[in-house]
């Protein structure tokens, strides 16, 4: 499943009807506070060994120099240095341009899909129900077949998508798609949208059946064209859910990692390497932890920030 | 002459009211052409003699249709055994998750407590970390506790990613079972715990089915974590293994079975998929009926 459909607050549940959270004081008599936390304890147990634990880690590293290969772990605090290096590297604009056309292209290409074929399927369309379920499924393909199914059709010698081009005349010669310094991005993009979008398009969709068919009468009754009316009435009605959506995707992007990786590992030479694959190439390539550590420290600051766009616009009952 | 003159009007009348309407069943024809090309060209490359997949006129419908691919794949042990630890593994992280967080989204539904919202702020908060930050120590933390290359390793971290989602999801079907139906039961003489799972738990059944599936279907396409806490076939999921095929001399030539591998393995994710979608549908009825 590629993409997050595990970060929407849970989207789909019935809502908290009296705003109490369900905490009716005649069960919750007692004890409320030790049964709590009795109750989260797996949930915390689980969660620290797993994500606490390693995050404090993680942190720690990040100012050490750990030696993995020399036998036995040795750690040298460095402070700041391997930030510092990061930031020395020639290399590190190419990587953030990189992650930058990954995060904005992937997630305007998945929005601008999702919000046309939404709009397409929210008005009277024969058999819409179908094409909505059709629709979604690229969601449920692991993105190891999805990644694998398109690199047969951009293959460079054999895939179809040469073919049909060259057929129809649009080129003259067969296109090595996921290698050409100008068509990589395209092609990993294409991939990545097909691949995404669907989460978007399910809650677009579910936006626009929200909005009351008598504001677009009213709108017609004054006279406005479509195009009007979707400016004036849907966009602005739909906006908390797309600045959501656009926030969450930029999360989700920023931290992928199999999508580029299966498609191209980074490559050619560093061209698609995102900051994700280079976390893990400093850290299981070349053993470099700490770096590996301090680059994704980066990275996740990157991710916090949206993150706290995001906890700000999502209202959570509790 | 007027004929002829009315003709063209009729006809620009015509197209001015239907050409909106024309022009979006061309785009969406176009688009779910796109959408739908890869499973249909994916499904009929599989069904090929490899002789004739590296062809230079591809054709849809390839004769002779073969199934020699999907016997090979069924017969690679590369795959086979990758494949069978996926079920088990997404079903045992499936389980696990469902189990810790039906117990936390009923504490977090029914009880107050201090550090409440902090709990539900950090847990969204979870979800968006790098994974590829946290699996690094994950990958040392493992190593030390002897978790590396193992199956409780691999469901422990799919179970720790989709926990927090899973506690959200559920939490939010409790709170829609009245309380009430609860205190009736601990009248009748059940523990707490006893209303709890004889009550709350089947009134949310779609809640907990979809969380299910979902996680499986998590776990069931994730590649990160088996391709950093495992090193060989015994231990991988097919996510990963497919990933290596591509990636040797062996898997490049034979695509036809690599595609058939992955259409096999494609096909448990979808169908659970489907039903995940109707048991949302349903959760939320049946939640909306309740109020």
């Amino acid at each position: 499943m590629a993409g997050g459909a595990s970060l929407m607050p849970a989207p789909a549940g019935p809502r908290d009807t009296d705003g109490s959270g369900g905490a009716v004081r005649s069960v919750a008599r007692w004890g409320d506070t030790g049964r709590g936390y009795l109750y989260l304890a797996p949930v915390f147990a689980v969660l620290g060994l797993v994500v606490g634990w390693p995050l404090f880690e993680a942190a720690r590293m990040s100012v050490h120099d750990v030696y993995l290969l020399s036998g036995r772990t040795q750690e040298t605090f460095i402070g700041l240095e391997n930030f510092r290096t990061f930031g020395r590297d020639a290399n590190a604009p190419t990587y953030l341009l990189n992650t930058a056309i990954f995060v904005l292209g992937g997630m305007g290409g998945q929005f601008a899909v999702a919000l046309l074929l939404a709009v397409l399927l929210s008005r009277r369309v024969t058999f819409a129900a179908f094409w909505r379920g059709l629709a979604i499924i690229p969601w449920a393909m692991p993105i190891t077949v999805t990644a694998l199914v398109w690199r047969w059709i951009l293959n460079g010698q054999w895939g179809i998508l040469n073919y049909v081009l060259y057929e129809l005349g649009v080129v003259s010669e067969y296109v090595s798609w996921l290698s050409s310094q100008t068509w990589m991005w395209p092609s990993i993009l294409i991939v990545n949208v097909w691949a995404g979008f669907p989460f978007m398009f399910v809650n677009l969709l579910s936006g626009l059946q929200g909005i009351s068919p008598e504001l677009y009468e009213a709108a017609q009754i004054d006279g406005a064209g479509p195009l009007r009316t979707f400016v004036r009435i849907t966009l602005p009605l739909l906006r908390p859910v797309i600045a959501a959506l656009l926030l969450l995707s930029t999360v989700v992007h920023l931290r992928d990692f199999a999508t580029v990786w299966i498609l191209t590992s980074g490559g050619p030479g560093i061209r698609s390497t995102t900051l994700s694959q280079l976390v893990y190439i400093t850290s299981f390539r070349y053993f470099r932890m700490s770096y590996g550590a301090a680059i994704g420290i980066i990275l996740m600051s990157f991710s916090l920030l949206f993150t706290v766009l995001y906890l700000r616009r999502v209202r959570f009952e509790v | 002459m007027r004929g002829s003159e009315r003709a063209p009007r009729g006809w620009r009348r015509w197209w001015r009211q239907r050409r909106a309407n024309l022009l979006g069943h061309v785009v969406l024809g176009a688009l779910m052409a796109w959408i739908t090309f890869p499973f249909l060209w994916a499904l009929s490359s599989s069904l090929r003699p490899i002789g004739k997949l590296f062809t230079l006129t591809p054709t849809w419908l390839p004769s002779p249709l073969t199934l020699e691919n999907y016997r090979w794949a069924l017969a690679e042990p590369t795959f086979m055994i990758p494949f069978r630890n996926s079920f088990l593994v997404s079903t045992a992280s499936a389980v696990a998750t469902v189990c810790c967080a039906a117990l936390a989204g009923y504490g977090l539904a029914r009880l107050r407590f201090p550090g409440k919202r902090g709990v539900i702020a950090a847990m969204l908060a979870t979800q968006m970390l790098p994974t590829m930050l946290v699996i690094i120590p994950i990958f040392l933390i493992y190593s030390r506790l002897e978790l590396y290359n193992t199956f409780p390793g691999l469901i422990l971290a799919s179970t720790a990613w989709t926990l927090p989602y899973a506690v959200l999801l559920l939490r939010s079907f409790f709170v829609s079972v009245p309380v009430a139906l609860e205190e009736q039961a601990m009248v009748d003489g059940c523990t707490r715990l006893g209303a709890f799972l004889r009550v709350t738990v089947p009134l949310s059944a779609a809640g907990v089915v979809a969380v299910s599936v979902f996680v499986f279907i998590w776990a069931w396409g994730d590649m990160l974590f088996p391709l950093i806490l495992t090193k060989n076939i015994d231990h991988q999921t097919a996510a990963l293994s497919l990933f290596n095929m591509m990636q040797s001399t062996r898997g490049a030539t034979n695509y036809s079975g690599l595609l058939a591998a992955g259409v096999l393995f494609t096909v448990p994710a979808v169908v659970l998929f489907m039903s995940l979608q109707r048991q949302l549908v349903e959760g939320m009825m049946a939640g909306s009926l309740r109020e």
